[in-house]
């Protein structure tokens, strides 16, 4: 292993100095392939929560990086205009002539950006990013500039998420080298570390043989994208240069897969298991017994090597296993399965309901602030009349006189977004009859969402507490594999069921969507909200919680799974101020009609 | 890095061949609407496109034309042009075929075009810019990830696309501009849905994944490293490839008014689409246009059965009635069809 620098650690456990000695190599690398000049290689995405750890290895990657080479922060609600660039209409109409601005990314040319909290990105800010990377430059064709500027710059990204909500996205995972963790890492590991002396002259070699290993190796870790791959070339070139070869070998891809891999693997290599697990997956998986997380012995993990040709071979896994220092494979996995344990919800930071979308409506008199967009022509208009009085009280021989007074902005229309939340009965008394039934009418009910393009999300309560199965999407194809692989069995966790349901309609309303709540169930409960057995406690939960929902003036809709319209169903309904619809009368029809009615 | 006109070249893309071949039809005829590549991140799909520039034969244009007008064709030329005397008696001059990259961002005055500020402002003069549909007149336009452009703007696209006219009614102006071009999209289903009236707009479909077998995994990074070493000396390599890709595309491309589509070969197309119950005769016609734009490569006189058997998938998958709740996926639905009629055939 590559201890030989960082002997001056305080005396912390032996997991610990290794993953900070890595993210000190990690921040080595990327301050030697800025140096070099190879910004599209220099990325890092460091999870970590705000803290004296992260100051620390900030500052130490600060020292490592040359004097002149800035670290530009990006703002968490960045405009597209502002990383892009455009007209710049303050100086464009003093000037009297079309002036540009330079946006973040070209102005970052050469230097490094730094973004906060990347999980909240907004999706055209990562896209933006994510363009400029693959490119090196930024193309801008707004508000009549038409421009193309260099745009190479180093990228660190901090990841701060707790859960899968906020991770990182992953366009732009795909488009960063390296990746440390430092969230366990406590300050007295955190110590000082030595400084390598780079060597960047000679040009380093590495055989088919290190690529195929490479190859196999990223794919074994979920990464299926080449873009993975081609960055542990590189970077295996970078630490054999390091080590003052010409030539890459085993034991960089080794130390190369600790810094690139592990901590964005979607799949952890050394158990080679041959189910789904291939695919990655955002949403929680449904039942956590099924997937016991096992660990099979080394010796039988040949022959099952042999039978996937794309799994890689013996020599690989053991290159892949002795790059792990102890304890780190099973701290992997641990945070994996906490992460899909707090994940409440789909991705943070979607669209923003802005000034900037939607159908143009006519210009109006207005201020011109940020998110705002000039109506040039309507201002010009309005400046016109005005031009000889303007010319004539100023003396100025400006071609055009514009004032703010004269400004107009453009206005949209826009249908705000739906999100419907399905929350499914899925205990052993609704499985055993109701369940197929609930499954189609939720299957109508998708599809009519999908025609008007709402979000949906399901929700299902079985034995002791309501589960997120799928996150707010709009894509089918996961809700509906969702929903096919929902088990039932167990009790009736009714009260956390509209529980969950409640909290996950509150974050789709913070998010600008218009939620609203489908709650299938014969109104029986015998779980309360502390997951403990006992009707009657249960049943008290169901109706406090229905009541919390009720008063939270979200909107519902409650469908009666009962064999007969139940009583007890009917009385939630009208806690949660919901519409109640039961399901031996609700066809298809009337379903979709009354979740339509509701929106 | 910036250097646009150093694409990686066409014919060293390993494997990816759905989408090779999808774009090699749209050179044979441009007409067939359109290639929509959808699929994962770094999968190659903008490395495809790109390399598409650099195989293109250069075009004849009206010089000082601003869209690239023809000089022999009359029609379809732009007012200035269309008006001018004898079109065959102007200057023209040659240009690479253009190929327009809609960056993300691009707003709807740069993309359709409309007035330019600075005359505004200096002369107060009101005069046309044209935007980035006047630029892919007579070429490409791609878009990359054509999920994430605003809904009315990916509407004006397609309907340009599909016209060839860009109309523009607004900001005091009233005029039209030829924009015949080719789109080409690309998307990730799983960052979001296309709209199905958006899909069926395509002509082409091709789902486009990345190697799985680490051989070609290996050949992917070695010719990327190549390129990346020295760009000029790897294109160079594959000079000569990339010459004969372009003669063969060119003869394809005039021989394609002389393939014959004989009837069985209609009727053929019609069960097929009968079967897929595909929407409308959109999907008939694209698979004619594909089958026969296939054998024009091929160096056939008329389309075979096969022609048809391997261009239907990528013509019709994106044309199915999406059955939402179906799991299967529309190319396996479409294999299984084809595999059924073709066997029937085959027995009869």
């Amino acid at each position: 292993m590559d201890g030989t620098v960082f002997q001056d650690i305080g005396m912390a456990d032996e997991l610990e100095q290794a993953l900070w000695s890595d993210a000190c190599l990690a921040a080595q690398v990327f301050a030697a392939l800025v140096k070099d000049g190879q910004f599209q290689n220099a990325g890092i995405a460091v999870k970590a929560q705000a803290g004296p750890v992260r100051d620390i290895w900030m500052d130490h990657l600060r020292a490592l990086l040359p004097a002149d080479v800035t670290i530009g922060q990006i703002p968490i609600d960045v405009s597209v205009e502002r990383l892009l660039g455009g007209l710049d209409l303050g100086r464009t109409l003093a000037a009297g002539r079309a002036v540009e601005m330079t946006g973040l990314l070209a102005a970052a040319d050469c230097n490094v950006l730094f973004l906060p909290v990347a999980g909240l990105a907004e999706d055209s800010t990562v896209s933006l990013l994510a363009a400029s990377r693959d490119t090196g430059d930024v193309r801008i064709e707004r508000d009549g500039v038409s421009d193309a500027r260099p745009a190479r710059f180093g990228l660190i990204c901090f990841d701060e998420s707790e859960d899968a909500d906020d991770a990182i996205s992953k366009v732009l995972l795909d488009r960063l080298m390296l990746h440390i963790d430092l969230r366990s890492i406590s300050i007295r590991s955190a110590g000082s570390s030595g400084i390598k002396d780079e060597i960047f002259s000679q040009e380093t070699a590495i055989s088919d043989q290190i690529r195929g290993q490479i190859c196999a190796v990223t794919a074994a870790f979920g990464l299926i994208s080449m873009r993975p791959a081609m960055q542990m070339v590189a970077l295996t070139k970078v630490l054999a240069q390091f080590q003052g070869r010409t030539e890459v070998d085993e034991d960089d891809v080794a130390v190369a897969i600790r810094l690139s891999l592990v901590h964005r693997a979607l799949q952890i290599p050394a158990p080679p298991e041959p189910d789904e697990q291939t695919e990655p997956e955002q949403q929680p998986s449904p039942p956590e017994e099924q997937h016991s997380q096992e660990q099979p012995k080394p010796d039988n993990q040949g022959d099952a090597a042999e039978a996937q040709t794309d799994m890689p071979d013996d020599m690989m896994l053991e290159t892949v296993q002795a790059s792990m220092p102890p304890g780190l494979l099973a701290y992997l996995q641990a945070s994996a399965a906490a992460q899909k344990r707090r994940s409440k919800t789909g991705r943070r930071g979607a669209k923003t309901l802005g000034a900037k979308r939607g159908r143009p409506l006519t210009s109006r008199k207005g201020a011109l602030t940020t998110g705002k967009r000039l109506d040039l022509v309507a201002t010009l208009r309005a400046a016109a009349p005005w031009q000889r009085a303007r010319r004539l009280a100023t003396g100025s021989d400006l071609k055009v006189h514009v004032r703010k007074d004269d400004f107009h902005v453009r206005r949209y229309h826009q249908h705000s977004e739906t999100s419907t939340i399905f929350v499914v009965d899925a205990s052993g008394s609704t499985a055993l009859n109701r369940l197929s039934e609930a499954k189609g009418a939720i299957e109508i009910l998708l599809g009519e969402s999908y025609a008007r393009r709402d979000y949906v999300s399901l929700i299902s309560f079985r034995g002791r507490e309501g589960q997120v199965l799928l996150p707010p999407t709009r894509a089918l194809v996961r809700a509906k594999r969702s929903l096919a692989s929902l088990p039932g069995g167990g009790g009736t966790p009714l009260a956390s069921g509209i529980q969950t349901a409640l909290a996950l309609a509150q974050e789709e309303w913070k998010r600008g969507r218009d939620p609203s709540i489908v709650l299938l169930t014969d109104g029986s409960a015998n779980v309360d909200a502390k997951g403990q057995g006992g009707r009657k406690n249960a049943a008290e939960d169901a109706e406090r919680y229905a009541r919390q929902l009720g008063l939270s003036g979200m909107s519902s809709i409650l469908v009666d799974i009962g064999r007969r319209p139940q009583k007890r169903a009917r009385h939630l309904a009208q806690l949660m101020d919901a519409v109640y619809l039961p399901m031996p009368f609700a066809d298809a029809k009337s379903l979709s009609q009354a979740v339509k009615a509701t929106q | 890095m910036p250097a646009k006109s150093k694409s990686f070249p066409f014919c060293a893309i390993v494997g990816q061949d759905d989408i090779k071949t999808a774009l090699m039809l749209s050179v044979v005829d441009p007409s067939l609407g359109g290639v929509l590549a959808l699929g994962d991140r770094g999968t190659g799909k903008t490395t495809a496109v790109r390399g598409l520039a650099a195989l293109l034969p250069d075009i004849k244009a009206v010089s000082g034309c601003r869209y690239n007008c023809d000089p022999v064709a009359a029609s379809g030329a732009c007012e200035l042009c269309g008006t001018g005397k004898d079109l065959a008696s102007q200057k023209s001059k040659t240009v690479p075929v253009p190929v327009v990259d809609l960056p993300l961002g691009a707003t709807e005055d740069r993309v359709l075009g409309s007035m330019d500020i600075e005359k505004a402002l200096i002369d107060g003069e009101k005069s046309f810019e044209p935007g980035l549909l006047a630029n892919a007149n007579r070429g490409y336009l791609y878009i990359d990830e054509i999920n994430l452009l605003e809904d009315h703007l990916v509407d004006v696209l397609l309907d340009v696309a599909a016209s060839g006219w860009n109309v523009i009614e607004r900001e005091g102006f009233s005029l039209r501009h030829p924009a015949r071009f080719v789109l080409v999209g690309s998307g990730n289903p799983e960052e979001g849905e296309l709209r199905p009236q958006l899909l069926d707009r395509f002509g082409l479909s091709v789902d486009v994944e990345t190697p799985r077998d680490v051989a070609q995994r290996v050949e992917v990074i070695k010719r990327r490293e190549a390129f990346e070493a020295d760009p000029a000396a790897f294109i160079k390599k594959y000079q000569r490839q990339t010459s004969r890709l372009r003669s063969k595309l060119l003869a394809a491309r005039s021989k394609l008014g002389g393939i014959a589509l004989e009837d069985d070969i209609l009727a053929l197309i019609a069960q097929i689409c009968i079967a897929l119950g595909t929407d409308g005769l959109r999907g008939e016609l694209t698979l004619i246009k594909a089958a026969r734009a296939q054998a024009a490569l091929a160096g056939d006189d008329k389309i075979h059965p096969h022609h048809v058997r391997a261009m239907a998938p990528m013509a019709l998958s994106h044309r199915l009635r999406r059955d939402p709740l179906d799991d299967a996926r529309a190319g396996v639905r479409v294999e299984k069809v084809l595999d059924d009629i073709f066997s029937a055939r085959s027995v009869a």
